[in-house]
């Protein structure tokens, strides 16, 4: 294959640029594909994810038009003679669709109960197909697909039953019910685990009589989903809501939406250091070359061609480092996927299975990613080069003349500082704080525009040369912008790093206090078997008057959708009152002394303010199953970390006395009297259990357990964090190691020279690595103070906006300051190490070389 | 126990306080009741449901005309209710104790094929619903599709679907006609193998049919036979062939065969008889469907013999379909594959006698109810 001239020129001087500095070239190359990769690897994880939650409302609403959907968990059956009867109604087919424990199965398994009449046309794909088994003569008339004891099963679910298996034994409530394993349902989708049985067995066996799950419509020929929602909706808004499966896609979006929002951040990170690595090594580079150009410029090249150059080189380094990116991303991908079934530590994106595919158009998006951060990088450097004059360039150690332009940065900086504050005003996107992410991203370029000045301003040039200090500072101050260029990679990994560690503990420490103040009682119950759906109200009556009890209160959540296009929000019905409440409850606002008359008071915790417009005072009703309304006044809002789509607390007395709805309790607190040990009382209430048949079905836990579950599984799910913390570190220091290197090559003269003069190579080195340790120092005392800052934006900004909750302030003063001396430390010794080796070199090779 | 069960079968009905025999065959989670002939069917009552036997239909079958069409076409409407062998103590509402099914077929020469729909549900939810009383003997309701009598004389059926509609009025205007002793049809050699029969020929039928989207004003005659029972097959019963005939005199002539598994055998049951417009009628000793040509359906790969001949004793008919393909498919709603339809009767006496349908069970396997 033959190139183009002009190619193969380009090529042939990269190559060059390449040779000088192979490593930091690789560095930045490195730096840009783990952005890339990682950014790429969120977005494919979640496409997964999202694709298979769609599949899974795809296929269980089959060819559905639309379904009308309970508020809370079930509807009134009567309401499909209602639907059937509406001219626009094709066909409408009942459905239950629950969990039951079912014996040998590590978790409750979803069942069906459909009417196969109905469901041929909404659902045919979950119509099960009876196996006759040989020696097995039909009953004349027998209907399996109707029988009352037959259960179908998913492929997937078959091969999980023993083989020969034909019963499956389901614990429903207190009753063990054994079903007949009457064939199976081939066309469930892949690994979908279901058991699918007859609406009216499912009902009369599985307790749900008069009841069912949803009702899927078919809409008759010329019939639009969403007229028939505008013209039929509110008919039914008492019972239910009607929703397209697509809207239920979109509801299944938005619930991991945050978390990808943080985890790409991450990737920003990385891709902004891989940037601002290509921005240093070509700045250098193009100082360096400034007598290559010159020499270019001499044999006719246009300033034109010579950005085009550095662009040019620039690209190189994105496009390798984007499909590099690219296929780490898809790796990293398909291994999460694989191994870890797209947990990524936090539990948004479960039971993903599958290979992870890879569109076309999302390689070239992330890979362009890449691209554009190095041409970003490239293109101050690019704008540089031709602006020198050419007889500058033709003279030798011109590296920081080449960079005087850099004299007049600091203005920019701020120019970009202000943007960057301007931008907090920005509203969030949805649940998307646009504006946060856009103040990181400027004032990190206006930051690291600063250094410069930063450098000029601690770092003078000392008034006599008595130390090797001296000696130190007076170099590093001759070339103030070499310095900052050099170390804008450092600063800006530096600076990220140091904001999302600023952030995380902030939030770890207000989840800390959080969890105390909210496990105020000193033990805990909980049901731990899908068999028990709630404790009993004898079994709490005979808890309650125990010896040894002070009080103790139980509680049950149910979710309720308030507005089709967000996930759920659960509500919690447990005894409180409104006095109670201002003590135990985190309040993060003022809160109002009595309810609106003929409402109940409620609890609304942060999320709700945001999503909803929720404050103290407003009121609100409550639209439960069966058409139950509830109207309550919020009485105040309270900070809660674990359901980040809101929450309403209710007082359960009052709703059960005034509308006579009662959750079903599965959690509970208790306060013993003081003389009384834990142990004791537990002892007591495993007793209480046993005679109520709840022998083993129940958990006990302290306060402390809980929160230290709590806030492992925090740390778990800030672990890829971390990991990626100290990734981008790494390549900072890696950044900084390199750009020592390359400068000391460029001072062999220098070190000649000092040679010659009697300094021994251990000695230059000492002040290579004091040079190395007030560089490095800056750095990171800049890093540190954009980092601060970024960190406020993390906190007061984008979680608030993303998350929906509030967190304090904390610092974590020892840790940043071990990360300092640990980054000043480190790239004091790699620049040390690197430089090592370079510093033997003779005054006369030197010499020679320079005039040949 | 065993009145428990039944009273859930629905003998209990005010309506229907038949001295019934129960029959409890083993391994049956209910108990259907028997046609007995000792207790005879009474009209307008019995037009009505009998939940209490396995199945039971309303099946209508006659030749229209409409000004719009140059030919003559074929119609049939088929209520079905069947109590399918299931336990009858799930209280759910959906409990299938009672299965509600029809179809409806148009059979239009231009076309050369059938025009078809159905429907099933289970009765009492989803607007699918049965019911007979003094006021309204019957009332059968499925989503799009209704089915009604006030007394037995005029009948109307709805019916509502994107490929097929029709709004039909249909009026008695001979006396009802009951068949086999009184109403009771023997269907084989044992007594439990049999029904209760009733047949409404030549009923004259007016109203609008839509097919493809174009509304026909049609008229033309019915023949309505109404049939339940619990256990009509013999065990070695592979299907039959049966007939609804209209002369052209006002006679009316009704033939069946239940043909054996084994072809060779003789017809496990026949039965035929010839009702002149006077009322009188006249039965016959010796029946025989003779095949004068077969069809074979290129859908299923079934082979049908479209075209008959019926001796009766000394008497012959010629069947000859109006088009060949009437095979039906309702393998969706009942179960079955068989050809329904219109056909022209020649006899040696009178050429044309009349018209009337054929319909041909279990050509492809064993027919069950």
């Amino acid at each position: 294959m033959r190139l183009p001239p002009t190619l193969t020129l380009k090529l042939q001087l990269f190559a060059g640029a390449l040779r000088d500095q192979p490593v930091k070239w690789l560095i930045a190359t490195l730096s840009i594909s783990v952005g890339v990769g990682l950014g790429l690897a969120v977005h494919l994880i979640h496409k997964q994810a999202l694709e298979q939650f769609n599949n899974g409302v795809r296929q269980f609403s089959g060819q559905a038009d639309l379904q009308l959907l309970p508020h809370s968990t079930l509807l009134p059956e009567s309401v499909l003679d209602t639907l059937s009867a509406l001219p626009e109604v094709a066909v409408a087919s009942p459905v239950i669709d629950m969990t039951v424990a079912v014996q040998g199965l590590e978790k409750p398994l979803r069942w069906l109960g459909l009417d196969v009449f109905t469901a041929a046309a909404v659902t045919p794909n979950f119509i099960g197909q009876s196996e006759t088994k040989p020696g097995y003569e039909a009953q004349q008339g027998d209907i399996p697909l109707l029988n009352n004891s037959n259960v179908f099963v998913s492929p997937a679910l078959k091969e999980q039953l023993p083989a020969g298996q034909n019963t499956l034994t389901t614990l429903a409530g207190n009753k063990t019910l054994h079903w007949h394993l009457a064939g199976s349902v081939p066309a469930a989708g892949a690994g979908q685990l279901i058991a699918v049985a007859d609406i009216a067995a499912v009902q009369w066996k599985l307790g749900t009589l008069g009841q069912i799950s949803r009702v899927d419509l078919k809409l008759r020929e010329g019939v639009s989903p969403t007229t028939f929602q505008a013209r039929h909706g509110a008919k039914f808004a008492e019972l239910g809501r009607l929703e397209t499966p697509n809207e239920q896609g979109t509801r299944g979006a938005s619930v991991s939406q945050a978390y990808r929002a943080n985890l790409s951040i991450l990737a920003m990170v990385a891709l902004l250091t891989g940037g601002f690595l290509t921005f240093s090594t070509q700045m250098l580079a193009v100082a360096q070359r400034s007598r290559q150009w010159a020499l270019l410029a001499a044999l006719g090249a246009r300033a034109g061609s010579l950005r085009v150059q550095v662009l040019f080189e620039s690209m190189c380094c994105g496009v390798v480092g984007g499909m590099l990116g690219v296929a780490v991303g898809w790796g990293l991908a398909t291994a999460v996927v694989r191994y870890l079934g797209v947990d990524l530590g936090a539990g948004y994106f479960e039971s993903v299975q599958g290979s992870v595919p890879l569109a076309p158009i999302d390689a070239l998006l992330f890979g362009g990613f890449g691209v554009v951060a190095t041409l970003l990088g490239g293109l101050s450097p690019a704008l540089q080069t031709g602006q020198m004059a050419l007889h500058q360039r033709l003279r030798a150690g011109t590296e920081e003349a080449g960079l005087q332009f850099a004299n007049k940065a600091h203005w920019v900086g701020l120019l970009l500082g202000l943007v960057a504050v301007a931008c907090l005003w920005i509203p969030p996107y949805g649940n998307i704080p646009v504006g946060g992410y856009l103040a990181v991203a400027f004032g990190l370029f206006g930051g690291i525009a600063m250094i410069g000045l930063v450098v000029r301003a601690l770092i003078r040039q000392p008034a006599q040369l008595t130390k090797m200090a001296d000696l130190a500072r007076s170099r590093l101050a001759s070339t103030p912008n070499l310095l900052a260029v050099g170390l804008s990679g450092v600063v800006a990994s530096f600076a990220l790093v140091v904001a999302m560690h600023v952030m995380i503990y902030s939030f770890r420490f207000s989840l800390d206090n959080w969890l105390t103040q909210v496990l105020p009682a000193p033990l805990y119950v909980k049901l731990n078997s899908a068999t028990i759906p709630e404790f009993p109200d004898e079994f709490q009556d005979k808890i309650a008057a125990l010896p040894g009890v002070d009080l103790v209160e139980f509680w049950g959540q149910q979710s309720i959708v308030l507005d089709p296009k967000r996930p759920a929000v659960e509500l919690i019905a447990r005894p409180i009152s409104i006095e109670a409440a201002r003590q135990r409850l985190p309040m993060t606002g003022p809160t109002i002394d009595a309810p609106q008359a003929g409402t109940l008071p409620a609890w609304v915790s942060e999320p709700m303010t945001d999503l909803y417009g929720l404050k103290a005072g407003s009121q609100l009703e409550l639209q439960l199953d069966q058409g139950t309304r509830v109207p309550v006044t919020v009485m105040g809002v309270w900070r809660d970390y674990t359901r980040q789509h809101g929450a309403i607390l209710l007082p359960k007395v009052e709703l059960l006395q005034q509308f006579k709805v009662q959750f079903k309790d599965t959690q509970g607190a208790m306060w013993p009297q003081e003389n009384v040990a834990l142990k004791d009382m537990v002892q007591r209430i495993e007793q209480g259990a046993a005679t109520a048949a709840l022998a083993d079905k129940i958990d006990f836990a302290e306060p402390g357990e809980i929160r230290q579950l709590s806030l492992d599984i925090f740390d778990r799910s800030f672990a890829v964090t971390y990991l990626l913390e100290i990734a981008a570190v790494v390549i900072g220091l890696f950044g900084v190691g390199t750009t020592f290197s390359a400068m000391a090559l460029q001072r062999k003269r220098e070190f000649a020279l000092l040679g010659a003069m009697g300094a021994s190579p251990g000695w230059m080195l000492r002040l290579i690595a004091r040079e190395a340790f007030i560089a490095s120092t800056v750095a990171a005392l800049v890093g540190l103070i954009i980092g601060l800052a970024f960190a406020a934006i993390l906190i007061f900004v984008v979680n608030p906006q993303s998350f929906h909750w509030t967190m304090e302030w904390f610092t974590p003063w020892r840790d940043l300051f071990i990360m300092v001396v640990v980054l000043v430390a480190m790239s004091s010794a790699t620049v040390t190490l690197a430089l090592r080796s370079k510093l033997n070199t003779q005054l006369v090779e030197q010499l020679k070389e320079d005039w040949a | 126990m065993k009145r428990r069960d039944l009273l859930k079968a629905g003998l209990a009905l005010p309506m229907l306080n038949w001295p019934h025999v129960p029959y409890a065959e083993h391994g049956l989670e209910r108990v259907y009741a028997q046609p007995n002939p000792e207790t005879l069917p009474a009209l307008p009552r019995d037009h009505g449901t009998h939940p209490a036997f396995r199945t039971e239909w309303w099946y209508f079958t006659g030749w229209f005309e409409s000004p719009e069409l140059e030919q003559p076409f074929g119609v049939q409407i088929t209520f079905f209710r069947s109590a399918p062998n299931v336990d009858v103590q799930n209280p759910s509402a959906f409990a299938p104790k009672q299965l509600l099914f029809a179809h409806a077929a148009v059979a239009l020469p231009a076309t050369g094929k059938l025009k078809h729909e159905q429907i099933i549900r289970r009765a009492g939810s989803g607007g699918a619903q049965f019911k007979s009383n003094r006021e309204q003997i019957l009332n059968i309701e499925m989503p799009g599709w209704q089915l009604q009598t006030a007394q037995g004389n005029e009948w109307q059926c709805a019916i509502q679907t994107p490929q097929l509609a029709m709004n039909l009025r249909m009026e008695q205007t001979q006396t009802p006609w009951m068949q086999g002793r009184g109403g009771y049809s023997q269907k084989g050699p044992k007594p439990e193998q049999s029904s209760y029969y009733i047949t409404l020929p030549h009923m004259k039928s007016s109203g609008t049919i839509q097919v493809n989207g174009k509304t026909l004003a049609v008229t033309g005659n019915f023949w309505m036979d109404h049939e339940w029972s619990s256990t009509v097959l013999a065990p070695n019963a592979q299907g039959w062939d049966w007939v609804g005939l209209h002369g052209n005199n006002g006679e009316a002539l009704m033939a069946f065969q239940i043909r054996d598994q084994d072809a060779s055998k003789p017809a496990v049951w026949t039965h035929a008889a010839l009702r002149q417009a006077n009322g009188t009628v006249q039965t016959f000793k010796q029946l025989e469907f003779a095949v004068l040509r077969k069809w074979k359906s290129t859908r299923t790969g079934v082979e049908y013999p479209v075209a008959q001949r019926l001796v009766l004793d000394e008497q012959t008919f010629d069947l000859e379909p109006l088009f060949d393909d009437q095979e039906l498919d309702a393998r969706a709603s009942t179960g079955t594959l068989y050809w329904e339809g219109a056909v022209r009767v020649k006899s040696a006496g009178a050429s044309p006698w009349g018209q009337g349908y054929l319909e041909m069970t279990g050509y492809d396997r064993p027919m069950q109810l």
